[in-house]
């Protein structure tokens, strides 16, 4: 059962959600490509995520239709308009009829805008409750439908500064309303304390509470703004600029998060290089070293972005001067110490890369000992097996030799010349016992020659 | 729309998707472009489509550049009936980043005999017919006088596959000499 709604959105309720991703001008190519804007506006494209499993056969077949884009127009290199509708089972497609603008350019921006025509069976009366599951919908399925669109490294940056769960990843949005029910001034609300509590629901934390002059209500939340009155649409230009640096924000806070995690990990890793002995535990090290290396460059390349939109940004803001919510928002001061931020974690980052860089080094370094000394015993251990060798060899020509005199004796014995040379004796001793020695002794010694030699050789081809 | 309002080929165009697309009942059946391209090229030569040309053009497959015998008229008219909403068309990748488009008749379009003649699906369905199954295309590599280069092949279970010349292009005899623009 839906809890108790306190406070309702009147009239027209649009909900934009903002986030930053690098968009330079090669990636707004590349999505116009992928939109294929050059066949016009009005095309509709559908796209998946999934990898075709078999590029060679002919058909290739998909559960649904998750994705339909429709360009509405597009300014080569600078920016890309299309709408879309999405239809994603984890968020309840079946009972939704999801359709969104999506507005990305190359200042890195990207707006998700929505008009709700019916939320919870109502048309024009939108319980908080409701608006908020509106929001938490767009944010998970625009993440989902930016994935079929973006690029290699701008996913690969995603999952890496949000680890690894780039689709859950926070955004910060604007709800505008033509009214509110009930219907409060900024002081009355603040004191309403259940009308409070529902929109910390939706905004987090509630920073500032104002109406302005022409009656519009703001409420600024640490996740949100909501805007209420019937010029509150006006200030759509102001509202998406401070939401904008709001995401750059988010960002910056993530991509930090990740800085600090891979100086965790340097850390961990040098302890690593030298506590651990053995070839295998250096290269397993030596590859989250890569790892570690390939990290810290794309954060690196996220503050330089960050940097560089800031910088785009600045000329964007100057137009805006003068308008009544500007100040009210802190759209320069937040600017200046987005500014600082980036310029103070650039280094942070630079230094990294370059401890990395030292640890990968040691660690090639160590790595190339360690295989030097794995050779040495390798090498040593070889000629100890090539005197085994030996040794079994000469014990084989023994044994031959053995048996050499054996078939001797047995062949003197069968032919009966044994008897022929029994009647001769030397020494006392029979000729067939000379004969037997004298053949058994030559063996041994003729193998004993044969093995000297040999192990001569493979001593000397081993350096000894 | 009637069938009237579309050509002998158009028409053979829309059956051919409808019976490799329009026959699924659960999930969505796609065909892919090259693979498209190299059966109607065949369907060209065989008689099928009577005013549909085809010149070499250059195409990309797993990363590899290859001129194929692609027409464009066909590419046209699925960017036409793409454009009010007969036909779909996907984009999907392959693991060598190939940008791979994929086409399927409009699930909205229930009755095809309403868009095509039944001369003309009789016509396709001959061509295409193979068995209780039909035709399809599988385009594969392999390596060629130090070079990785593609093929294209016609499928049909009981007969096997077949080798057919999508990407062989004609040579043509020609003599030139050299010129260079004095501009530069």
């Amino acid at each position: 059962m839906e809890a108790k709604s306190y406070i309702h959105l009147l009239g027209r309720t649009r909900i934009l959600i903002t986030e930053w991703l690098p968009f330079g001008e090669n990636t707004i190519l590349e999505l116009s490509r992928k939109l294929e804007t050059e066949s016009g506006e009005g095309t509709h494209s559908i796209l998946t995520e999934v990898i075709d499993p078999e590029p060679q056969e002919m058909i290739f077949r998909t559960d649904s239709i998750p994705t339909v884009i429709q360009v509405i127009r597009s300014e080569e290199s600078r920016s890309i308009d299309f709408k879309c509708a999405v239809a994603y089972s984890e968020t309840n497609a079946d009972i939704q009829e999801e359709h969104f603008g999506v507005h990305v350019d190359n200042l890195g921006r990207i707006i998700y805008g929505l008009e709700l025509l019916e939320a919870g069976g109502s048309r024009g009366r939108y319980s908080i409750d409701n608006v908020s599951s509106v929001i938490a919908d767009l944010v998970h399925d625009s993440s989902k439908m930016l994935n079929t669109v973006i690029s290699k490294y701008q996913k690969r940056l995603l999952e890496l500064i949000y680890f690894n769960e780039p689709l859950h990843r926070d955004k910060f949005f604007l709800v505008f309303a033509e009214g509110m029910e009930p219907n409060m001034d900024d002081d009355s609300l603040m004191q309403f304390l259940q009308g409070v509590l529902e929109l910390k629901q939706v905004l987090s934390s509630i920073k500032t509470v104002k109406t302005l002059e022409d009656g519009t209500l703001m409420i600024l939340g640490a996740q949100g703004v909501i805007a209420v009155g019937e010029n509150a649409f006006e200030y759509e230009q102001v509202l998406l600029t401070y939401a904008f640096m709001k995401s750059i924000e988010n960002s910056l806070e993530n991509a930090l998060a990740r800085l600090w995690r891979s100086w965790d990990m340097s850390e961990e890793l040098k302890d690593s290089v030298f506590s651990k002995e053995g070839t295998n535990s250096l290269r397993e090290i030596n590859r989250r070293i890569s790892e570690l290396q390939s990290d810290v460059s794309i954060v690196t390349s996220v503050f330089r972005y960050i940097k560089d939109t800031l910088s785009s940004l600045s000329s964007v803001i100057l137009e805006l001067r003068g308008d009544s919510v500007y100040d009210l928002l802190g759209i320069d001061g937040r600017l200046e110490i987005l500014r600082r931020r980036v310029e103070d974690a650039i280094p942070v980052a630079e230094t990294l890369s370059r401890e990395v860089e030292i640890l990968v080094s040691v660690a090639d370094t160590l790595l190339d000992n360690s295989i030097v000394k794995l050779m040495d015993a390798v090498e040593e251990n070889t000629k100890r097996y090539v005197a085994i060798g030996e040794a079994l060899e000469l014990l084989e020509v023994g044994i031959f030799g053995v048996y050499a005199v054996e078939l001797i004796h047995i062949a003197l014995q069968y032919s009966g010349i044994e008897e022929d040379l029994m009647r001769f004796s030397f020494l006392g001793l029979s000729l067939a016992f000379w004969t037997i020695l004298t053949i058994g002794l030559g063996g041994i010694i003729f193998a004993w020659y044969l093995l000297k030699l040999t192990k001569k050789r493979v001593m000397g081809e081993h350096g000894n | 729309m009637g069938y009237l309002s579309l050509t002998h080929d158009q028409q053979a165009l829309i059956y051919l998707l409808h019976a490799y697309t329009g026959t699924q009942t659960d999930g969505f059946l796609w065909v892919k472009e090259l693979h498209l391209n190299a059966l109607i090229y065949h369907l060209i030569k065989a008689g099928v489509f009577e005013e549909y040309d085809y010149a070499p053009s250059l195409v990309t497959f797993h990363g590899i550049k290859m001129y194929a015998k692609i027409s464009q008229e066909v590419l046209w008219d699925l960017e036409r009936f793409r454009r009010i909403g007969m036909v779909q068309k996907l984009k999907l990748s392959n693991k060598y980043y190939d940008d791979v488009g994929a086409y399927r008749l409009h699930n909205g379009i229930s009755k095809i005999s309403r868009f095509v003649s039944m001369d003309v699906m009789n016509t396709v369905e001959e061509e295409i017919g193979c068995g209780k199954e039909r035709l399809t295309v599988l385009i594969s590599e392999h390596p060629q006088r130090g070079r990785t280069v593609l093929d294209a092949y016609l499928r049909c279970p009981p007969e096997g596959m077949r080798k057919i010349d999508f990407f062989d292009i004609r040579r043509i005899a020609y003599s030139s000499k050299s010129y260079l623009p004095e501009v530069v």
